[in-house]
């Protein structure tokens, strides 16, 4: 089976080159991308001189990760796609295999990759919540919104793309709406920056902005609940930031 | 003729248009995921629905892509849309394949699988941009790689002056192909004698020296500048 291994990034020139060489070592890769989302600070030519192949984000949107991952995948060629950020500190050939090792085996078709920590804000507050109202399978899962993940073309193939930080949780749903396999696999530590706190309430409103509209699409709730809900959310993140 | 197009984007909905004006008695396929967005589209052109996984070759062969005599590639992701031009020139081999550029960076990617013409929207409004501003500051509009040749637009400052060197690079440089005299108000070309400043000249190069030539011209500018002419 060939692997894939996508990178987005966006001025990562301090990482870049390390990721590719590591993603290069793990058996079976057969070709590493590099999604640049309009870097200034020359990542895309570190990452082309690295042997990546580099193709540039088709729309700059804010956020824009996942045009990233949808871009990403639709350049790819592998049977398998992983899906790693580019600045992770501690990036080994181990991280990488343990994630991809249960499509090796033929165990799952879908993988996402999970830490040692707690998890986070957004998906304990708001992810969770709405999962168990409308996906209670997917509440299970420790770290929904974990970003390094893997799965087969096939199962990447019915993944209606959210553009932006709703992918993680729609690609999962997508996935298991689909009657595809998914697990979790723990990566053990990641070191990355985290991101601040303005950032993670625009995260948690598309979030929860995803959840509605795929539980809206599949017949779990009406589009007038749909938007009532959105409507006191947004409120309710609002308050929060401004305090 | 037979035209398949992919991709339902705001361009999307005006190539149609321009599609089933350039030729009213084609047949027009449109190829969405969603059935309810292909009807629409094809509605628009009376033209005729096909949905289905983009890159799935079943979907492509419902839409006849075997007997298509053009193949547009116009979604809003410039990977899928290089997956597409791929399958419908290499696998297909149809005749005219044109793919969008979302963004203008991707567009040697788009040529490299296969594409005949890449359609550049960002570009167009970028160089319109660049060109407004390009009082004495000539900027290379880079056309598509099979026409051989590139645009340089200025606006210079000193229309006489610039004019007549330019006029004699024109008589001594093959690569230099035309020079064209317009009123920015009404898009009119002028004789070089009317020229008066604000004007765009616009100067038609062999694309394999646009970028020395270029350098030229912006040389002549600075000259032009140190005579006071």
């Amino acid at each position: 089976m060939e692997i894939s291994i996508v990178f987005p990034a966006k001025d990562e020139a301090k990482f870049i080159k390390k990721s590719i060489s590591t993603a290069k070592k793990v058996p079976g890769v057969k070709e590493i991308i590099v999604v640049d989302g309009m870097s200034s600070d020359g990542t895309p030519e570190i990452a082309s001189k690295s042997g990546a192949r580099v193709i540039y984000q088709s729309l700059l949107k804010y956020p824009g990760k996942g045009v990233a991952m949808r871009d990403g995948y639709y350049f790819s060629k592998g049977d398998i796609i992983a899906f790693l950020d580019a600045d992770i500190k501690n990036l080994s050939v181990d991280f990488i295999e343990k994630l991809i090792e249960p499509l090796r085996k033929g165990e799952a078709d879908f993988v996402k990759g999970t830490f040692g920590r707690a998890s986070g804000r957004v998906t304990e507050l708001v992810a969770k919540p709405l999962l168990r109202m409308f996906y209670p399978e997917l509440a299970k899962l420790s770290q929904p919104l974990s970003g390094e993940i893997a799965g087969t073309r096939k199962a990447f193939s019915v993944v209606e793309w959210e553009l932006g930080w709703g992918v993680d949780i729609g690609i999962v749903i997508d996935i298991h709406k689909a009657g595809l396999r998914i697990v979790e696999r723990n990566l053990g530590y990641k070191d990355h920056d985290m991101k601040p706190l303005p950032m993670l309430t625009e995260m948690a409103f598309e979030v929860a902005e995803t959840i509605l509209r795929k539980a809206e699409r599949d017949g779990k709730l009406s589009r007038v609940e749909e938007e009532e809900m959105l409507s006191n959310m947004r409120k309710e993140l609002g308050e929060v930031e401004s305090k | 003729m037979r035209h398949i197009v992919v991709g339902s984007t705001h361009f999307s909905a005006f190539i149609l248009k321009a599609i089933r004006e350039a030729d009213p008695g084609g047949i027009i396929y449109t190829v969405e995921r969603s059935p309810e967005v292909a009807e629409i589209m094809s509605k628009q052109i009376n033209g005729k629905a096909v949905h289905g996984l983009l890159t799935d070759p079943a979907t492509l062969e419902n839409a006849g892509i075997k007997i298509a005599d053009t193949f547009f590639a116009l979604t809003d992701s410039d990977a899928l849309n290089a997956n597409l031009v791929e399958l419908s020139k290499k696998i297909y081999s149809v005749p005219l394949v044109v793919a969008i550029s979302n963004n203008p960076e991707n567009a040697e990617i788009l040529y490299k699988s296969g594409a005949n013409y890449v359609l550049s929207p960002v570009e167009n409004i970028t160089n319109e941009v660049k060109s407004l501003l390009s009082i004495d500051r000539p900027s290379l509009y880079p056309l598509p790689t099979n026409m051989g040749v590139d645009l340089i637009i200025m606006r210079p400052v000193n229309t006489l002056g610039i004019l007549s060197t330019i006029i004699s690079m024109l008589s001594n440089q093959e690569d230099v192909k035309d020079l064209i005299a317009l009123s920015p108000s009404d898009g009119k070309m002028k004789n070089p004698e009317e020229t008066e400043r604000g004007d765009f000249f616009v100067l038609v190069v062999r694309k394999i020296s646009s970028n020395e030539i270029l350098k030229k011209v912006e040389e002549l500018i600075k000259k032009s500048y140190k005579r006071g002419n």
